[in-house]
């Protein structure tokens, strides 16, 4: 029996799939960015930074889907405890794989504006600057992986649809405020402490406990018949 | 193969299963029975691992089955609902994740049934009609070659010509690699055929386990012209009755002794097996 399926499956596939999307996204950003000088003139911020802020909710929206994968697993003869072990692995490969690219995507943006003599200005609670990549690459790895993690694991308690749901949005709510502020999405002191990976590991820890309390032994629910 | 033993589920104040063992050996075919709401599907889910006895163990080779890949992966179960993929995956995708996660699975078998079936690697699994996504699931069920395989109701919304492609398929596939096949059904006449040992569910309680052929003996089906038949089954237990013109058959619950035999033969009355759907009905309580 080969090692890892549920992780290796989840690396061949999605994750491919969220690097395509990812990159679609910023082409997308590129062309509004176009428009936008055409119409308004130079750019005195970072386009990429801006579009950016909706990416800490698309990881939690797609972390969130984690119950649809755990049953299709369940269904097909692998455990939650299997599910559980290699699903944060993959999310936490996918975070530092997407945050490489958004780094990726504002070193091209900075390259572009320095041609242009523009302004790539970023957002004013960003724990980073303008050309400051280690950085970047480490607040996009933690808000991700905070969001990725806090996102399966509201979806599973939810799933449960036992009081379990309810009780989870408070912790949860918690971990996302965390990494909000992590990646300077909210405004929190502890944020711009220049350590995002410091508050990143136990938050992450937090969310893979509260995970594995959940999916540990979640029945499968089944669809009614169309 | 599987065990229970003092298997219980409860759904807080319900007991959806009451204490149960249960002990079905390896390489047969097995129909489960019951009425709604009689326990099969939860009696399903607790073999397959899909859901946490409330008390009591199942084992599977003497292996326990709740989160032990070691059985859980050798174990099959399609549900009623059809769905073994995520809806936005195309029938190529769910067939590539089923070959990584299960080691036995056949992917050509695979390619030959979606081919038979009428399906396409292209279509999405969420734009599937009722019928198709049960034909899909039972693609990957067969494919699956899980040595104990089980379908709960997994024929929903299939047309005649598929239900009987899957049962042709399933007694191949059964007869070319042998293993354990249990299947849920309300289609009784439809699938009895392909069962050599039906187990009846009722109420949360195993309330039968026999061998068809046992379980056709406990009724017989006397057919000949109406006044002579009615005359015949005077003072036994009827459990149906079915008029074509001059013609009647009735099935009576019971066997018949030589004496009566002698009489039929008298009156050149006809005696068949008994349809499992009556006995079923009968043994659960009856038309209400």
């Amino acid at each position: 029996m080969r090692r890892f399926p549920i992780a290796r499956f989840l690396l061949s596939t999605h994750l491919p799939f969220l690097v395509m999307v990812l990159a679609g996204s910023y082409l997308l950003v590129a062309v509004i960015l176009g428009v936008a000088v055409l119409v308004s003139g130079p750019a005195s911020v970072s386009a990429v930074d801006v579009a950016g802020q909706v990416l800490h909710w698309l990881a939690v929206g797609y972390g969130y889907g984690a119950p649809a994968l755990l049953a299709t697993v369940v269904v097909h003869g692998r455990t939650r405890r299997e599910f559980v072990a290699q699903h944060p692995v993959y999310q936490l490969v996918a975070a530092v794989v997407l945050a490489a690219l958004i780094t990726g995507v504002y070193a091209a943006e900075a390259a572009l504006y320095s041609a242009a003599g523009w302004t790539q200005a970023m957002q004013p609670d960003r724990p980073f600057a303008a050309g400051d990549y280690p950085m970047i690459f480490l607040a996009n790895v933690s808000m991700l992986s905070i969001a990725l993690v806090t996102g399966s694991f509201a979806g599973v308690a939810v799933y449960r649809r036992d009081g379990a749901g309810a009780l989870a949005l408070v912790p949860a709510a918690g971990l996302l405020v965390y990494g909000g502020a992590v990646h300077g999405f909210f405004s929190l002191p502890f944020a711009q402490q220049g350590l995002p990976m410091a508050v990143t590991l136990p938050a992450v820890a937090a969310g893979w406990v509260l995970l594995w309390a959940c999916a540990r032994e979640v029945p499968l629910g089944n669809r009614v018949p169309a | 193969m599987i065990t229970t033993s003092a298997l219980q589920v409860r759904f807080g104040d319900t007991t959806a299963l009451h204490p149960l063992d249960l002990d079905l050996p390896g390489e047969r075919i097995y129909g489960l029975l019951g009425r709604n709401g009689a326990g099969k599907t939860t009696l399903l889910s607790v073999l397959a691992g899909f859901r946490k006895p409330s008390a009591g163990a199942v084992l599977f080779d003497g292996a326990p089955v709740f989160e032990n890949v070691r059985s859980t992966s050798r174990i099959c179960l399609i549900r009623d609902d059809g769905m073994v993929g995520d809806g936005t995956d195309n029938l190529r995708d769910v067939l590539d994740m089923a070959a990584m996660l299960r080691p036995a699975f056949d992917s050509g078998y695979a390619a030959e049934l979606l081919d038979r079936f009428g399906l396409t690697r292209k279509q999405r699994l969420g734009a599937l009609s009722r019928g198709q996504r049960s034909a899909f699931a039972i693609v990957v069920g067969l494919a699956s070659r899980a040595p104990l395989t089980m379908f709960d109701e997994a024929h929903l919304g299939m047309d005649a010509a598929n239900r009987q492609l899957f049962h042709d398929e399933l007694l191949r596939d059964y007869l070319a690699h042998p293993r354990t096949f249990v299947l849920s059904t309300h289609l009784i006449e439809e699938q009895s055929p392909l069962f050599e040992q039906v187990l009846i569910l009722h109420e949360g309680r195993l309330l039968l386990q026999s061998d068809l052929d046992e379980l056709r003996e406990r009724g017989v089906s006397v057919t000949g012209p109406a006044q002579v038949v009615d005359d015949f089954v005077y003072g036994l237990k009827v459990l149906s009755e079915r008029t074509l013109g001059p013609t009647k058959q009735v099935t009576v619950f019971g066997g018949l002794d030589d004496e009566r035999r002698a009489l039929a033969g008298r009156y050149a009355l006809e005696l068949g097996p008994v349809a499992v759907q009556d006995l079923f009905i009968h043994l659960t309580g009856g038309v209400p």
